[in-house]
C-alpha cells in the first residue's frame, strides 16, 4: 500500500492566519522530525487546526462552542479581504508515486471545496484515508487517554490502533440486534401479541366446530384438519330430518339457507317458543364454553405479581417525570457544546468526576422499570385470564351493558401502557363475580330451555336444537376458514423474524469476540514497545509498566500498572502523576502509530510536552529522533512538532540543520499581519514594508518594518551566537526590539573591550555611533513607548537601510567566492 | 470465526460474511446488502436513526423473502 508523508502546507485566510495574498508555507522534509517554533499567539495552533480542517472538516474548538455561537464564522480568518480560507497541502509517497496536492478551500458563504490540482479522483476520499487518530495529536489527547472511562477509551484506543471501523460496525450491530430496537422497528413484539391472541382465538372456534360437530352428527370423528369431513358429517345429518332433508339435499350445510329452514320448522309447530328455545341453545352453548377455570384466575394474579415488582421498580428510582429529564441531562453534557462534562446541566453543581457515567447507571434503573412495564403490557396482551373476562363481558347471554363492561377501559390503558396494579386487582374480582354470575345465567337458560322443550313437541325440539347447532357449527367454519390464512400468514412472519432475530444476535456475538480477540492481538502486540517507550521517557523515573488490557465481551480497556514499586496491577490512572500519564499516553500512541500501516505515514504533535520538564522533554524528542523517525528506522514516521517551549527551541536549534532534524521558526503579527517562517521570509518581509512605505502606506509598511527589523536582530543574534539573558526573552512584547539591540551592542562592547571582537574598528564605530542609535531613534523608541515624533514614510526608508547597515556590520567578504558571510561568532570569522 | 491481523479490514470483512452466509445465507444477503445503510466510515457510531433505516431494509427484504417462499407475486 503507498503510504503518505505531508511534505508541504501552504495556508492563507485561515483562524489566525491572514496572509493576504501571500500564504505561510512550510515545507518538511520527511526523513526528519520538522520542529515549528513560535512564541504563543503566533499561530501554531492555526497551523495544527488547518491541518484538522483540511483532513477532516472541521476545526474541533469551533465545533465545541455552542449553536448560538456560531462557531463555524470564525473558520475565516476576520481580516482577511476575501473572507476565504484556502490550504493547500502536498504529500509525497514512500513508494515513488507522484506527489498528491490538495487544495481545500472554505468560502465567505460557508462552502468546503475539496480539489486536487494534480489530478487524484476523490480528493476528498483520499484525505478520509487520513483520518487516523495518531495523525493529529495535541496535548488534550495525551491527557484525556488516561482519564477516560474504560469504554470510551476502549473506543478511542480501538481508533488509534486502525480498528476504528470494527468498532463503528460493532456498535453500529449492537444497535441492530438490541432487542429493544428489533421489538419497535420490526414489529416482533407486537406481532407476537397479535400471533398469540388470534392463536386462543381461532383455537376458541376450533372448539366451537367440534362441540357444534358433535352435537350435530354425533360425537366422535371431528378433527380440524378434517374439516371437509366434518361438513360432510353435519349435512349428511341434517339430510337425515325429514323436515329438512328438501332443502339440504342439493347443498352443503355451508350453503343452506337457514331461514328458509326456520320457516319450515315455524309452519309445522312453535312459531316465538322454538325461537326462543334456539336462543336458549346458543346461549347454553356459548355460556359452557367460558368457564372460569382457577387457571384464569391465577393468570391474573401472575400479572398482579407482575405490576407489584414493576411499582417497586419505579417507586425505587422516583418520579416518572424524571427518566426524561435524566436523558435529557445526558444529551446535554455528551454533546459537543456543553463546556464542562462534571457540571451539571440543570442545577449547575460542579461534581468530582464526569456526570455522564452517574446519569447512564441512573438512566439504566429506569430503563429496567420500563422494561418490566413493556413486559407486563405484552403478558397483558395474551394473557388467558384477561381473554375470558372480554369473553363473558361479551356474551350476548350475560346481558353487560357497553358501559359496565370492565375490559373496555382496560383495554385502552394497556394499549397507552398505563396499566395500574389496582386495575388488574379489580379485573380479578370482576372474573370472579362472572363466573358466579355466568353460572346463575347458565343455569337459568338451562332451566328455560328445559321448560322450553316440555312443552313443544319432541320431534319439533329435537329438530330446533339440530338446526341451532348446524348454524353454530356454519357460522364457526366461516370464521375459521377466514381466519386461519391469516393467522397462517402471520405466523410465518413470526417465524421469518424470530429467525432474523437468532441470525443477528449470533453474527453480532461472532464479529464482537472476532473483534476482541484482534484487538486484543494488537495490544499485545504494542505492549512491548508502549513499555519500553514509556521507560525511555521517564529515565530514572520508577520502573513501572503500564499494561492494556481489554475486557472479555466488551470494548473496555483497562490500563494498569504491572509493577508499582512491587505492587502489582494497580489503575495507571489513579496512581501515576499528570506528566507520568502523559508519558504512559504518549507511549500508547507512538507505539501504535509505528505499527500502523495506513495511508499516514506521519504524525503531526501539538505542544505535546507541555506538562513535561526539560529532561522528559529531551527524551522524548531523543526518541522520536533515534528510535522512530522515519530514515531512522525502515518503517519509521515522519514527525512534525508544533511547539512554543523556550527549552525545546534552544534543542530544536542545536539540531537544525543536521540529516535528522529540519527546524523552522515563526515570525509574525496574527491576525491582523503576515506570519512567516523567519529563514525563508526576511527578505519578503523587506519587500513589503519598502513596497508599503513607498506608497507611503505608513500604517501597513509600519508592521512590516518591525517584523523585518526583528528578523535581522533574532539572525544576528543566533548566527553569531550572542548570548542574550533569559530575561530579556521573557520582556514585554513591546520591549523585544530594544532588549535584542541592547544585547548585541552589550556584547559587541564586552567582547571590545577583551580586546577579542572580529568586527573591523568601522564596523563597531558604525553599529555604535550610528546605526543602532538610528534605529532606535527613529522607530523602536516611538513604537514601543509611543513617544516622540510620529512616523514618517522617508524616516521609515531610512530605518529600513539603518537595519541593513546594521546587519552588515557582522558581516565579511568571504575571498574564496567575493561572497558577503555573517561572522561566525564575534570573535572568529 | 478469527479475523486475521494481517488482513485489511474489507478481507477480515470478507471473514465475517462467509460465515454469516454459513449460518443463514439468506439473512447474510439481507445483512450485507443493507449494511451500508450503518454509515460505518462515518465520523462517528451510527444513530439511532441510521438503524432505524437499517431494519426499515431488513423488514422489506423479510416481506420479499416471505412474499417469494409463498409464490404470492403481489
Amino acid at each position: 500500500m503507498t503510504r503518505y508523508f505531508l511534505g508541504e502546507l501552504a495556508i492563507e485566510g485561515f483562524r489566525g492566519i491572514n496572509n493576504d495574498g501571500d500564504p505561510l508555507v512550510l515545507r518538511f522534509k520527511v526523513d526528519a522530525v520538522n520542529s515549528i517554533h513560535a512564541p504563543n499567539g503566533v499561530g501554531k495552533s492555526s497551523i495544527f487546526e488547518a491541518i484538522h480542517f483540511a483532513i477532516y472538516g472541521n476545526v474541533p474548538r469551533l465545533k465545541a462552542l455552542q449553536d448560538a455561537e456560531q462557531g463555524d464564522g470564525y473558520v475565516v480568518n476576520k481580516f482577511h479581504p476575501g473572507q476565504q480560507a484556502t490550504i493547500d497541502l502536498i504529500f509525497k509517497s514512500d513508494d515513488g508515486t507522484p506527489d498528491i496536492t490538495i487544495k481545500v478551500t472554505r468560502a465567505a458563504n460557508g462552502a468546503r471545496v475539496v480539489t486536487s490540482p494534480s489530478g487524484r479522483p476523490h480528493p476528498e476520499q483520499f484525505l478520509a484515508t487520513l483520518q487516523e487518530d495518531f495523525v493529529l495529536v495535541d496535548y488534550g489527547r495525551f491527557a484525556k487517554l488516561i482519564d477516560i472511562s474504560a469504554l470510551e477509551r476502549g473506543r478511542s484506543f480501538a481508533s488509534l490502533v486502525g480498528l476504528s471501523r470494527y468498532s463503528k460496525l460493532r456498535q453500529a450491530l449492537d444497535g441492530a440486534r438490541r432487542t429493544q430496537n428489533i421489538n419497535s422497528d420490526l414489529g416482533l413484539s407486537a406481532l407476537d401479541v397479535e400471533v398469540k391472541t388470534n392463536e386462543r382465538a381461532l383455537s376458541a372456534i376450533e372448539r366451537r366446530i367440534i362441540a357444534a360437530h358433535d352435537e350435530v352428527a354425533g360425537a366422535g370423528g371431528a378433527a380440524i384438519d378434517k374439516l371437509a369431513g366434518a361438513k360432510t358429517a353435519v349435512t349428511s345429518a341434517l339430510s337425515s330430518i325429514a323436515l329438512l332433508k328438501p332443502l339440504v339435499s342439493s347443498e352443503t350445510v355451508m350453503d343452506l339457507d337457514f331461514d328458509a329452514a326456520e320457516k319450515a320448522i315455524e309452519k309445522e309447530e312453535g312459531g316465538e317458543a322454538r325461537r326462543k328455545l334456539d336462543a336458549l341453545t346458543t346461549a347454553v352453548a356459548s355460556l359452557s364454553a367460558t368457564t372460569v377455570a382457577d387457571a384464569d384466575v391465577a393468570d391474573i394474579e401472575r400479572l398482579v405479581g407482575l405490576a407489584k415488582r414493576r411499582d417497586e421498580a419505579v417507586r425505587s428510582v422516583g418520579a416518572h417525570a424524571l427518566h426524561a429529564l435524566l436523558r435529557n441531562a445526558l444529551a446535554v453534557v455528551t454533546g459537543a457544546d456543553w463546556h464542562d462534562p462534571n457540571q451539571c446541566p440543570v442545577c449547575e453543581a460542579k461534581g468530582d468526576g464526569p456526570l455522564k457515567p452517574k446519569l447512564e447507571a441512573k438512566i439504566a434503573q429506569y430503563d429496567a422499570a420500563v422494561e418490566l412495564d413493556a413486559e407486563l403490557v405484552n403478558e397483558i396482551a395474551t394473557a388467558a385470564g384477561i381473554e375470558k373476562l372480554r369473553q363473558l363481558e361479551e356474551a350476548a347471554a350475560m346481558a353487560i351493558g357497553t358501559g359496565d363492561r370492565l375490559h373496555i377501559a382496560f383495554d385502552l390503558a394497556a394499549k397507552k401502557g398505563e396499566v395500574a396494579t389496582a386495575d388488574l386487582e379489580k379485573i380479578r374480582e370482576r372474573l370472579v363475580g362472572l363466573e358466579k354470575q355466568r353460572k346463575e345465567v347458565l343455569e337459568r337458560a338451562q332451566q328455560e330451555a328445559a321448560t322450553l322443550q316440555g312443552q313443544l313437541p319432541p320431534s319439533l325440539v329435537q329438530v330446533t336444537r339440530t338446526l341451532s347447532f348446524a348454524k353454530q357449527f356454519r357460522d364457526a367454519v366461516v370464521e375459521f376458514e377466514a381466519a386461519a390464512p391469516m393467522l397462517r400468514a402471520k405466523q410465518d412472519k413470526l417465524k421469518l423474524l424470530n429467525r432474523w432475530k437468532t441470525f443477528i444476535t449470533g453474527a453480532v456475538q461472532s464479529f464482537a469476540d472476532a473483534e476482541a480477540a484482534l484487538a486484543n492481538e494488537r495490544i499485545a502486540e504494542i505492549q512491548t514497545s508502549c513499555q519500553d517507550l514509556f521507560g525511555r521517557f521517564v529515565r530514572g523515573g520508577p520502573d513501572v509498566k503500564p499494561t492494556l488490557s481489554r475486557a472479555q465481551n466488551s470494548e473496555n480497556v483497562d490500563l494498569k500498572l504491572a509493577n508499582f514499586f512491587g505492587l502489582q496491577d494497580l489503575s495507571a490512572r489513579a496512581l501515576l502523576s499528570e506528566s507520568y500519564r502523559n508519558a504512559v499516553a504518549s507511549a500508547i500512541f507512538l507505539a501504535t502509530a509505528m505499527k500502523h500501516s495506513g495511508v499516514p505515514r506521519f504524525m503531526v504533535l501539538d505542544d505535546v510536552t507541555s506538562s513535561f520538564d526539560a529532561g522528559h522533554q529531551f527524551a522524548l524528542m531523543d526518541a522520536l529522533r533515534t528510535l522512530m523517525r522515519y530514515g531512522a528506522v525502515p518503517d519509521g514516521l515522519q514527525f512534525i512538532i508544533l511547539s512554543h517551549d523556550t527549552s525545546l527551541e534552544k534543542y530544536f536549534d542545536k539540531l537544525n540543520g543536521t540529516t535528522d532534524w529540519h527546524h523552522q521558526k515563526l515570525q509574525g503579527m496574527p491576525p491582523k499581519g503576515r506570519l512567516m517562517v523567519s529563514a525563508q521570509e526576511v527578505d519578503r518581509l523587506k519587500a513589503q514594508a519598502q513596497q508599503h512605505l513607498n506608497a507611503g502606506q505608513i500604517d501597513i509598511g509600519a508592521p512590516f518594518l518591525r517584523q523585518y527589523l526583528e528578523c535581522k536582530l533574532a539572525q544576528i543574534i543566533s548566527r553569531l551566537v550572542i548570548p542574550v539573558p533569559p530575561d530579556y526573552a521573557t520582556r514585554g512584547d513591546r520591549r523585544t526590539l530594544s532588549t535584542y539591540i541592547e544585547a548585541i551592542t552589550e556584547a559587541v562592547t564586552l567582547y571590545q573591550a577583551a580586546g577579542r571582537c572580529v568586527m573591523s574598528a568601522q564596523q563597531i564605530s558604525d553599529l555604535q555611533n550610528h546605526h543602532a542609535p538610528s534605529i532606535v531613534g527613529n522607530f523602536v523608541s516611538h513604537y514601543e513607548t509611543g513617544a516622540g515624533t510620529p512616523f514618517n514614510a522617508y524616516a521609515l526608508l531610512g530605518v529600513l537601510q539603518s537595519i541593513d547597515d546594521l546587519a552588515g556590520c557582522f558581516t565579511y567578504i568571504d575571498p574564496t567566492n567575493g561572497q558577503k558571510k555573517y561572522y561566525r561568532q564575534l570573535d572568529r570569522r | 470465526m478469527e479475523f486475521k491481523l494481517d488482513n485489511s479490514f474489507n478481507d477480515n470483512l470478507a471473514l465475517f460474511k462467509a460465515e454469516a452466509e454459513q449460518n443463514d445465507p439468506e439473512c447474510a444477503k439481507i445483512l450485507f446488502d443493507n449494511l451500508h445503510l450503518l454509515d460505518v466510515t462515518g465520523e462517528a457510531a451510527p444513530g439511532r436513526a441510521a438503524i432505524g433505516k437499517f431494519h426499515e431494509a431488513v423488514l422489506n427484504a423479510l416481506d420479499a423473502l416471505q412474499k417469494a417462499a409463498t409464490g404470492d407475486e403481489s
